[in-house]
């Protein structure tokens, strides 16, 4: 079990490290993806397209490097949340939207297939947080239900 | 009186110093009549100066204009004109034109020419679409005759397939709707519905209206 | 079950270490993004800003001679000399949700418009008229 936690933060630091990088080797791009979904203001998509890879990239890190894993892990859970909103905005809507979720790459898939990944990525961090939760001797943490 | 010869000669570059170009009138108004077009005139100038001129540019305000110089230089004292053809196409209303003339003695003359295009009948909107998918809800066209005297629409031909089309005459006389509904919005249809008329058919006047039901996805 | 909360401190830090990071990258890299949306008039949309929207129906409103010399790629031709002939072919390349940019030839014509008036009386929209038009474009190319 507890094998099974680290890989699973192996992985989340991974995918999001490089999720990350990716798009900051082109915010324009990422702005451009960022306005197909009509939801932001146009100031907004600039802001977001500067600061949110850079952060994505390192949750990555920390979680790769065991630094702030809660704090990434609940960064995680608020990212993969509202990206999960913005989704099923654009997909009610009817919106032609390719992902960009991981640049220029990403660009075929379903509405279906991208809210299943982003919901395995939340479903991945709260099961991670969890089994953290569980053995509070190793983290200094406050916990919901404890000292 | 060498005096006198001695200051008209060095007078002289001020009165020649620039060449010029006279125009008849730089202004001209139309009104066009159904079934034309295109409206096409010429500006007619004259070159006063006591040098050649030389046409070096010609831009209009829209690409439904064109001008051509009937020659490129012009001798003192010679004539010639600017020829514009405005294509009337599908436009109404009143359509106001400019075209600028650039000349080697580095000016420029603005010609004007104002065209007014009677607008026969108001079709408004002047095509009607459904996407698929979309609920098959019956649209209407307002159909609005302008004309004095005004005709009457008479019929509809040319239906596209598995679309419903009535009209239905309004009790000003002058006024149509037409209602629209297509069958179902599942399968695609588009074509050109054409109103008929009591108008006389060597004048070439067609009212259509676009009707079409959209495919899916464009791209298959 | 028993969630941990993070430390607030420590939730924000990392925003602001992102930051830190996001600020020079914003001058390593070349595509960078904008914030500005240039000012323009109502219904209008600016050269940089079109060309961000993906999917957009491109329309030259211009002439035939002009469209031919140069034109967006995949822009159709649609102006008041050919409407009847091209307008079936842009209905059948729109959809809902598809913005339309229309541009002619600079700020002063009035084609793009006119043209863009008459698609949004048959319900087609949103619909842009690109403000400076292919002048603008010619200036912005990346």
């Amino acid at each position: 079990m507890k094998m099974a936690g680290e890989g699973l933060r192996l992985v989340l630091g991974l995918l999001f490290l490089w999720a990350g990088v990716v798009k900051m080797k082109d915010p324009y791009g990422f702005q451009e993806h960022l306005l197909a979904y009509q939801l932001l203001p146009f100031a907004l998509t600039g802001v977001v397209a500067l600061f949110l890879p850079a952060l994505e990239a390192l949750l990555g890190l920390a979680l790769i490097l065991r630094r702030w894993e809660i704090e990434s892990l609940w960064w995680i859970l608020v990212l993969t949340g509202g990206f999960a909103f913005g989704l099923g905005s654009a997909w009610i809507r009817g919106l032609n939207i390719e992902c960009g979720c991981f640049g220029a790459a990403d660009l075929s898939g379903t509405y279906a297939w991208w809210l299943f990944r982003d919901l395995a990525l939340f479903a991945a961090a709260w099961l991670r947080l969890r089994q953290l939760g569980d053995s509070p001797v190793r983290h200094k943490t406050r916990l919901v239900n404890g000292a | 009186m060498r005096l006198l010869i001695l200051a008209f000669v060095l007078a002289a570059p001020v009165f020649t110093a620039r060449a010029e170009l006279v125009w008849e009138k730089t202004e001209q108004s139309f009104k066009t009549v159904p079934g034309q077009v295109t409206v096409k005139t010429s500006y007619p100038f004259k070159n006063n100066g006591a040098d050649p001129v030389t046409i070096t540019g010609l831009k209009t305000s829209c690409g439904c204009t064109t001008a051509t110089p009937s020659k490129l230089t012009y001798a003192p004292g010679e004539s010639g004109t600017i020829d514009t053809v405005f294509s009337i196409g599908t436009r109404t209303g009143l359509q106001k034109k400019t075209i600028q003339v650039e000349t080697s003695d580095h000016r420029s003359q603005e010609l004007f020419l104002t065209v007014t295009i009677p607008e026969l009948l108001r079709i408004e909107p002047s095509f009607v679409l459904w996407t698929a998918g979309e609920p098959a809800t019956e649209k209407i066209v307002t159909l609005t005759v302008k004309a004095n005297p005004p005709f009457k629409i008479t019929g509809l031909k040319g239906v596209p397939e598995k679309i419903k089309a009535s009209l239905e005459p309004l009790p000003d006389g002058v006024g149509y709707r037409l209602h629209l509904q297509p069958k179902d919005t599942a399968s695609p249809t588009e074509g050109w519905l054409e109103l008929k008329t009591d108008l006389p058919d060597d004048k070439g006047i067609r009212f259509r209206v676009y009707v079409g039901v959209n495919q899916a996805d464009p791209t298959l | 079950m028993r969630i941990p909360f993070p430390t607030l401190s420590s939730f924000a830090g990392l925003l602001l270490l992102a930051a830190m990071v996001a600020v020079p990258n914003f001058y390593l890299q070349e595509r960078r993004p904008q914030f500005l949306a240039p000012a323009v008039p109502q219904g209008e949309i600016a050269a940089a800003q079109a060309r961000m929207l993906p999917q957009a129906l491109w329309i030259d409103a211009r002439s035939f001679a002009d469209y031919n010399q140069g034109h967006m790629p995949g822009a159709l031709l649609l102006n008041e000399d050919n409407w009847d002939e091209s307008l079936p072919q842009v209905l059948q390349q729109w959809k809902p949700g598809v913005p339309v940019i229309v541009y002619c030839s600079s700020v002063s014509c009035e084609a793009s418009h006119e043209i863009a008036k008459r698609l949004m009386a048959g319900s087609v929209k949103p619909v842009f008229v690109l403000h400076g038009g292919w002048e603008a474009l010619q200036k912005e190319a990346p």
